[in-house]
């Protein structure tokens, strides 16, 4: 009897496990030792480095990849562009959609259902696609420069595309399903009944969102800069078709598979990505969960 | 391009359309189907009909096509292979005589280290004397076996709309006019854009002993360029948000005549480079027979007519079929602006001077 109850449940989880070991565990310690090795850098054109000819030894470990993916400038700078771009994104998106996700909740209003569709495209969409539409709306003839310069004269927007206010824009395309259905379903969860309590109890518009709203809302916001944060910092498929020359970190990782053929160093980039990227998740959880259990203590 | 002279040789057995003799040369050569489809029978009986080539990409040189027509004529299958040149070297190296490779097709760059490293066994073909000296190997190790030429590709539409005209020269480019209107792709991934850069500085005054000229050069372009595309910029170009991409040749064409866009090709005035690419008979080839049939075949009016079709500038032109003389025509400048080079001193420079874009113009 205790034993079964014990047991049961591994039943019903095992097929996620072995899934979870195939697709997760075994890649991540196979490229996590890959990064171990030396980059044979392969360019095209300047053919192949005498260390392909050889099979490699447990002599040859070395930790030279990961440091280069803190101390040389190319990757250093994509990683921080990475890491910039997915934390503003983060923010604006979730300005953009906290007011939505709200009514979403608290209103009903003809085509609501609709509404909700409508903003779930951008998630069905890859990031090549987004990217793509991103040309097509704000490229060099782009539709709004175009359509600008046809109105009033001069191009608004022309090849904005290729900058990162171009990109980040893109991002938040992106990002706004996610944001938005992430903050809905924080929101539904709320105990609007503390909202009714402080306004009966005086509490002006302002008071009822500076002390009761808004530390209600911060373990939801919290949340969702982890879940917009995390897609962020792994998408790369926008940035192939846009930017002039400045690179995200996944797109550079991408760049050494394609083009160097470094499958060491594309490893240990993909640690540290995963790594990092995992850290802050775990780190913005954690505290939502602390400061959730804070506000309610003290509420 | 000297004129050659045809003579029509009398063997006796049927007489292709295109078979040719080079004036000039010691061994006269010409092409003999029945001859050839023989050999190819007797290859056949002891090593299969199966031959493996180390990067045969379908989409690439029209390869798809290439070995379709050796397979639908001569019955012998050779497969597609997705590695690039530097992949196809680093197999070879790593796999010596358990390779399943007979031949291998590089960027020439990587051809001439691949003979160097010794994993091809020397080969003349039916047709070598004719190939262009800095477009071989002196014994035999590899050979050129067509070229992409640098160039302009230009989307006159996009061009007419921003009012400026179409450019002839490296220099007309870097005029302000044509701000936003440039692309090249990133040479740090893509090996014809290495080639472009070449080019460039070819065209601004360097040399492959000094690549100054190029960086500067290129320096003053970034503020034209729209972007460093690490995908490819064909369709960005065909649709007019790109004017003009420096490219290869072959692009362009196939735009203006499979596409049928707005496109013309320039070849600058300066002067420009070819992208040789390079077959070689692997050293450790368990079918040399057919191998080295089927190289001598890549060579012949068919194989060198097909990459003619395909618009990549045959190395044998003179089997290129009227129509694509025609078709292969640049709106400026001609094939003559091509500057040979020697793929040895081209190489010496192409690692420092990749840096150095990387470095001055990527980093920026």
């Amino acid at each position: 009897m205790f034993a079964k109850d014990r047991i049961a449940p591994l039943f019903y989880i095992l097929p996620l496990i072995v899934f979870f070991m195939a697709v997760m565990v075994y890649p991540f310690v196979d490229m996590m030792i890959h990064g171990l090795f030396p980059s044979q850098e392969m360019i095209e054109v300047s053919g192949a480095s005498e260390v392909a000819a050889r099979t490699l030894g447990w002599r040859d470990l070395t930790f030279g990849n990961y440091i280069a993916v803190f101390t040389d400038p190319f990757y250093r700078s994509s990683l921080v562009l990475s890491l910039v771009l997915s934390a503003v994104v983060s923010a604006l998106s979730i300005a953009l959609c906290i007011g939505p996700a709200w009514l979403l909740v608290r209103r009903d209003f003809p085509g609501k259902r609709a509404f909700r569709a409508i903003l779930t495209i951008p998630m069905a969409f890859s990031g090549i696609i987004i990217g793509f539409l991103a040309v097509i709306m704000i490229g060099r003839i782009g539709f709004i420069p175009q359509l600008t310069r046809w109105l009033v004269g001069v191009p608004v927007g022309e090849a904005l595309a290729y900058s990162l206010t171009g990109l980040g824009i893109a991002y938040i395309w992106f990002q706004i399903p996610r944001a938005t259905l992430t903050l809905e379903s924080a929101i539904r969860k709320f105990d609007w009944d503390l909202d009714s309590a402080a306004r009966s109890l005086g509490a002006s518009n302002w008071q009822a969102l500076r002390y009761v709203l808004l530390p209600l809302l911060t373990p939801a916001i919290v949340s969702t800069v982890a879940v917009t944060f995390a897609v962020s910092m792994g998408s790369f498929g926008v940035a192939l078709l846009l930017l002039k020359k400045a690179s995200v970190f996944p797109l550079e990782i991408y760049n050494q598979i394609y083009a160097n053929l470094a499958f060491e160093m594309a490893g240990a980039m993909s640690v540290v990505l995963g790594v990092i990227t995992v850290g802050i998740n775990y780190a913005l959880r954690k505290y939502a969960e602390r400061y959730y259990a804070h506000v309610v203590a003290r509420g | 391009m000297n004129v050659k002279q045809n003579f029509l040789r009398l063997t006796g057995i049927a007489v292709v359309a295109g078979a040719m003799v080079a004036v000039g040369s010691s061994s006269a050569w010409s092409w003999d189907a029945a001859e050839f489809q023989k050999r190819i029978e007797a290859g056949k009986k002891t090593e299969g009909t199966t031959l493996i080539q180390y990067d045969a990409q379908p989409n690439y040189a029209n390869w798809g096509g290439v070995t379709h027509f050796f397979r639908q004529k001569y019955g012998v299958r050779v497969p597609p292979d997705m590695k690039g040149s530097g992949p196809t070297l680093a197999a070879l190296l790593r796999e010596q005589n358990t390779t399943v490779a007979d031949v291998a097709y590089y960027n020439a760059l990587v051809g001439l280290e691949a003979g160097e490293k010794g994993v091809h066994q020397a080969y003349k073909p039916a047709g070598w004397e004719k190939i262009p000296e800095w477009c071989k190997d002196p014994n035999g190790m590899w050979f050129c076996v067509h070229q992409g030429v640098i160039g302009f590709i230009v989307n006159t539409d996009a061009l007419k709309k921003a009012n400026v005209p179409v450019p002839k020269c490296w220099k007309d480019i870097v005029d302000p006019k044509y701000k936003g209107l440039v692309a090249y792709d990133d040479p740090t991934v893509h090996g014809t854009a290495m080639e472009a850069i070449f080019a460039a500085n070819l065209g601004a005054g360097g040399s492959t002993k000094d690549f100054k000229p190029g960086i500067e050069y290129l320096k003053q372009l970034d503020k034209n360029v729209l972007r460093y595309s690490r995908d490819t910029s064909y369709n960005p170009t065909l649709r007019g948000e790109i004017g003009i991409w420096l490219h290869a040749d072959g692009s362009g064409y196939k735009m203006k005549w499979e596409d049928k866009g707005p496109i013309e090709v320039v070849i600058p005035c300066e002067g420009t480079v070819s992208v040789p690419l390079a077959m070689g008979l692997v050293k450790w080839a368990k079918r040399p027979q057919l191998a080295k049939a089927y190289l001598d075949w890549l060579l012949s009016p068919e194989a060198q007519g097909i990459w003619a079709d395909s618009y990549w500038l045959p190395i044998l032109t003179e089997f290129m079929s009227p129509q694509a003389k025609e078709r292969m025509k640049p709106l400026h400048g001609t094939y003559d602006l091509i500057k040979s080079v020697s793929i040895a001193e081209k190489r010496s420079m192409i690692g420092d001077y990749r840096n150095a874009w990387r470095d001055q113009i990527r980093r920026q």
